[in-house]
């Protein structure tokens, strides 16, 4: 066994089943870090598959990495950074754990496949914008119904929901519904369909579902964690994507974070700064103020209150007071009017504007989009380019019943549309208003850049001008959803089990499970990369990862006997792997009077199973917060972060 | 302001047994920890090693006399607020009602294996076999089969070149449950403005100190006495006690590492081999299902550390370095014949080690505050420490 031994200053590492590597957190923190000479050390690329950190005494620790070659590295670090996944395990319920639930991470990685089915009511559960956006692209991809289900709207005050104003009405405009309940159980139905009971105010109700995903948030999480309190061991949340317009609000939070963490491992570390103190203090200062403000639109929301179908007087007002909606100009002629009501980290319209009519001013404490409308051409940029799609563009001229929208369409149901169709004119959360008419499409300059988004201009009554933020075809017979099947020469035969199956040619084993739905329990953590290691398998013979593994004719797959898709026995199951219930873990809190997560967890044993934690310790975590046991900064420092297998002098 | 009593200062098991005691007793007192809980720094082992690059021949005649499950029992019992369960492979469970969840204090064979190539490392496990039988303990020479395949998880077949001492009767405990039952006991008596963690030292005072907690400052006056439990997470606070201090032998790292074993796993033995001690890991008496937690815990202890007053503890501390990493190697493959492995956990203590561990030492002119050394180590022996170092109050 080769070990060769090495030494940083700071060490990056992530979590299993991160994917996105290396993100905006991770450059930026090693940026800063490097730039005032600390040696950092940022592993996970080039093959290099983090085992875990061995905390030492004092500040700092050993991580131990292994490469292709299977030597093993010990790093020792002075500080450690583990990147991992937000919180996306949703509370337990009998069924919650069978494959009828994937976390959004893995939902995303089976987005297009054919393991969720459209044309089939789709339920998400939690209503952040990560929520909001997935059901949104669902919806746009031509999804039957998507029901975002909210169970702890007291988390987020006035609002009752976690996201943005802005994601909300994109959803509920493209028709997309929000159900504050509790779900109650899932239960498997055949043919990739679950029964998913839902607790509300009303009642007990069941919708029959294609897939449930599990979004959050959950609980209000710290983007960043140092545990124990001044050992420069930190634990920083993975909140951004590949793009940042995909998720902004995930992009700056980790990017201010990632300041945050930077300068407070930089001042801990190196004592004498320089001239580069002030430059730091400043950073310092700017990244803190910015994460304080990042829950701003749940402090000030914006919430659009209703009569029926129609927006309340009082809300109007506030709307057509605001300073993105125009005010004179777009009576002559098509004008920008950005709704982007709430205090929010976004600004793309203000970056991406050619001749700078969206400008970001400070009213108060909190920032505005304000419009200047001489400025503004309507040349649409602004409208393609709004992740949110909150942008528009009006015309209402006051000597005429008929306004003209312009607003931003996707590719399924664009390419459906033909001038002078008639459409049904939908509010913003998605009632039907009255009819309007498909005019034109508007070319601009980003068309290229943003494909699937397309801007259609309707004629609309003027009455409703402002009310209206999107439209829907109106249906006619044979306008059913499309269900692709796959041709039978893209498709091979495989073993299941002894069973001959046809399977999709060119993808995973694990996404095969998925779509004959037979993916066991753990299957659901599905990792990008393998690092995760619960999904291993017997493939033509021999253990091999199911997610790392391509299918191939006549290959022989073999689920592990004991381990199949299969409910949850225990209604409340926090481990699942040992079985230990949420009962167990409140119960043993409340006879011993239990105040500190680590003797909780020694003395339940969550997270000692096979997933080494994966699965279970981010809801131990939420238990322990909602016993009022301060679990909020723990972070669990468990060596090796996933299985590690070691085979004759050869380590895996 | 707040009477404190008796302040007892120390990160596990020491000072809550000496809180306990003086609850019984009806003596104030309040635990000050600078750790977020108890179960951080974990000093304490759940045996006594006995392991031959540990102990010598003197420590040895030590462990047997207090190793014994009878011994610790005694000691443990009167102080431990709830039910101590006995296990023991020779004797049968008695009539009644037993806690499968409670503490229980097994009595595993200690099996101390060695090739037949290693004749000199021989002498001084004989040696081992003639004292324990001094002490009253039942111990055998085994050689061969009878040798090698009650060591859990051997899955060789070629058995004829090792031999063994098994000695008998030696305890292990189920530490999480002790320290558990113990801080639920003493939390609950004393209350939350009795035991307060997460403590820094600011400043010491005459009988007293302040001292940071919950983002405040606060003084802490002991008239009736301090007691320091010295682990090594109590430098900080030992040092600005005193400079004369008395000098550990050195600091000892142990490695704890947990293993998925694919073998069967004998509840009944701890195994010795190499520099590695073995077991199966289990709470309370064995599990019937052995198949579903099969999981091997494996000691190493490093070589002994310096340890000076002014510098404290070496640099870099040497843990899942390619030493243990080979040696765990070695162990699997080459010895137990498994053709792969599963590696669960792993977890690290620091040890302070003495050559003899004295009484505790008393500091400062007014004999107010007490350091006791030994506080970190195996159980018997933190209990016992404690113990001694209150018995003026007593």
């Amino acid at each position: 066994m080769i070990v060769r031994d090495g030494s940083f200053d700071v060490v990056i590492a992530p979590a299993p089943r991160v994917a996105h590597w290396p993100s905006i957190g991770v450059t930026t923190l090693s940026k800063e870090c490097s730039r005032v000479g600390l040696k950092v050390g940022i592993l996970g690329e080039n093959g290099i598959q983090v085992r875990g950190l061995i905390p030492q005494m004092g500040t700092g620790g050993v991580v131990i990495a292994q490469d292709q070659q299977h030597r093993i590295h010990r790093l020792q670090t002075r500080a450690l950074v583990r990147v991992s996944l937000p919180q996306e395990i949703s509370d337990p319920f009998p069924g919650s754990r069978s494959q009828g639930l994937l976390p959004v991470s893995t939902a995303m990685r089976v987005l297009k496949s054919k393991s969720i089915r459209l044309d089939q009511t789709l339920v998400i559960l939690g209503t952040g914008n990560r929520a909001l956006r997935l059901g949104s692209q669902y919806l746009e991809m031509g999804a039957k119904e998507v029901v975002c289900i909210e169970s702890n709207e007291s988390l987020w005050g006035k609002k009752k929901i976690a996201g943005w104003e802005v994601e909300q009405r994109r959803f509920m405009s493209t028709g997309g519904k929000i159900i504050f309940g509790t779900p109650l159980s899932l239960t498997e139905k055949g043919g990739l369909l679950w029964d998913l009971r839902v607790q509300d105010t009303i009642g007990v109700r069941i919708l029959t579902v294609s897939r449930v995903i599990s979004a959050g948030p959950f609980s209000h999480e710290l983007p960043f964690r140092e545990y124990p309190a001044g050992s420069m061991l930190f634990e920083f949340t993975q909140h951004s994507g590949e793009v940042r317009e995909n998720d902004i609000e995930g992009w700056d939070l980790e990017l201010n974070s990632s300041r945050f963490v930077a300068t407070r491992m930089i001042k801990s570390l190196i004592t004498d700064l320089g001239h580069d103190r002030d430059r730091i203090d400043s950073i310092f200062k700017k990244s803190k103020q910015k994460l304080r403000s990042r829950d701003s639109h749940l402090d000030d929301p914006f919430v659009v209150e209703y009569e029926g179908k129609w927006i309340k007087k009082e809300t109007k007002t506030q709307i057509q007071k605001y300073a993105g909606v125009p005010k004179r100009l777009h009576q002559q002629g098509l004008m920008a009017s950005v709704e982007c009501f709430e205090d929010i980290s976004c600004q793309i319209c203000h970056e991406r504007c050619p001749e700078s009519a969206i400008q970001i001013v400070k009213h108060g404490v909190r920032l505005e989009r304000v419009l200047i409308e001489d400025k503004c051409t309507a040349c649409g940029i602004c409208v393609k380019a709004c992740p949110s799609r909150a942008i528009t563009l009006i015309n209402e001229p006051t000597d005429k019943t008929e306004a003209r929208l312009v607003v931003p369409v996707a590719t399924h149901h664009a390419k459906r549309l033909k001038t002078g169709e008639f459409v049904t004119l939908v509010n913003r959360q998605g009632d039907r208003l009255s009819q309007g008419r498909m005019m034109t499409e508007l070319k601009t300059e980003v068309d290229t850049e943003f494909p699937g988004v397309h801007l259609i201009e309707i004629q609309t009554p003027s009455h409703l001008v402002n009310e209206t933020r999107q439209f829907k075809l109106v249906p006619s017979l044979g306008d059913e959803l499309e269900v692709t099947h796959t041709p039978l020469d893209q498709t091979i035969e495989v073993s299941l089990d002894g069973n001959k199956r046809r399977v999709r040619a060119g993808i995973s084993v694990t996404q095969a499970l998925f779509e004959l739905g037979v993916a066991r329990e753990l299957d659901v953590l599905s990792c990008p990369d393998g690092s995760c290691r619960l999904c291993q398998i017997n493939v033509d013979g021999i253990k091999r990862l199911a997610c790392q593994t391509e299918v191939h004719s006549h290959m022989h797959i073999q689920l592990k006997k004991g381990i199949q898709a299969i409910e949850s026995t225990k209604e409340d199951e926090v481990c699942a792997c040992l079985g230990i219930t949420r009962g167990e873990v409140e119960s043993r809190i409340e006879k011993g009077k239990l105040s500190s997560p680590e003797q909780i967890r020694a003395s339940t044993h969550v997270g000692e199973g096979r997933c080494l934690g994966q699965s279970c310790i981010p809801l131990f975590n939420r238990i322990l917060q909602e016993k009022g046991v301060d679990g909020s900064r723990w972070v669990d420092w468990r060596f090796p972060w996933s299985e590690w297998v070691v085979s004759r002098g050869i380590s895996e | 302001m707040l009477n404190y009593g008796v302040v007892l200062v120390g990160t596990g098991v020491a000072p809550l047994i000496a809180a306990s005691h003086f609850i019984s007793k009806g003596i104030l007192c309040t635990i000050l920890n600078p750790e977020v809980d108890f179960f951080l720094e974990n000093s304490e082992l759940p045996f006594r090693p006995m392991h031959p690059r540990v102990s010598n021949l003197k420590t040895q005649s030590q462990d047997l006399k207090a190793g014994s499950l009878e011994s610790v029992a005694k000691l443990l019992q009167p102080e431990f607020p709830g039910a101590i369960e006995s296990w023991s492979p020779l004797k049968s469970q008695t009539p009644g009602f037993h806690d499968p969840d409670t503490v229980h204090l097994r009595a595993r064979t200690r099996l101390f294996l060695k090739s037949l190539k290693f004749e000199k490392e021989w002498d001084q496990i004989e040696e081992l076999y003639l004292k324990a039988q001094d002490a009253g303990l039942n111990s055998q020479v085994l050689e061969g089969a009878k040798a090698v395949h009650r060591f859990p998880g051997f899955s060789g077949a070629q058995s004829n070149h090792y031999r063994a001492v098994s000695i008998g009767g030696l305890y292990d405990v189920d530490l999480i449950r002790y320290r558990n039952e113990l801080v639920e006991y003493v939390r609950e008596r004393l209350g939350p403005e009795r035991i307060l963690c997460g403590v820094s030292l600011s400043e010491w005072l005459d009988s007293g100190f302040r001292v940071y907690h919950d983002q405040q400052m606060k003084t802490i006056r002991s008239p009736e006495g301090v007691v320091l439990y010295w682990t090594p997470r109590m430098n900080s606070w030992i040092r600005c006690a005193s400079q004369s201090l008395p000098s550990p032998k050195g600091v000892r790292l142990w490695e704890e590492w947990l293993i998925q074993s694919r073998e069967f796993l004998d509840p009944s033995v701890i195994g010795v081999w190499e520099d590695l001690i073995a077991f199966s890991d289990y709470e309370g008496s064995p599990p019937r299902d052995l198949v579903s937690r099969n999981l091997l815990k494996v000691f190493k202890p490093s070589t002994l550390l310096t340890w000076t007053k002014s510098s404290g503890f070496p640099l870099s501390l040497p843990y899942a370095n390619s030493e243990t990493l080979s040696s765990l190697s070695e162990f699997c493959e080459e010895f137990l014949h498994w053709e792969r492995f599963s590696i669960s956990g792993m977890v690290t203590r620091v040890l302070f080690e003495w050559d003899d561990l004295e009484q505790a030492t008393l500091l400062g002119e007014s004999d107010s505050i007490v350091l006791v050394p030994g506080s970190d180590g195996p159980l018997d022996q933190v209990v016992s420490q404690s113990l001694k170092s209150i018995a003026r109050w007593s």
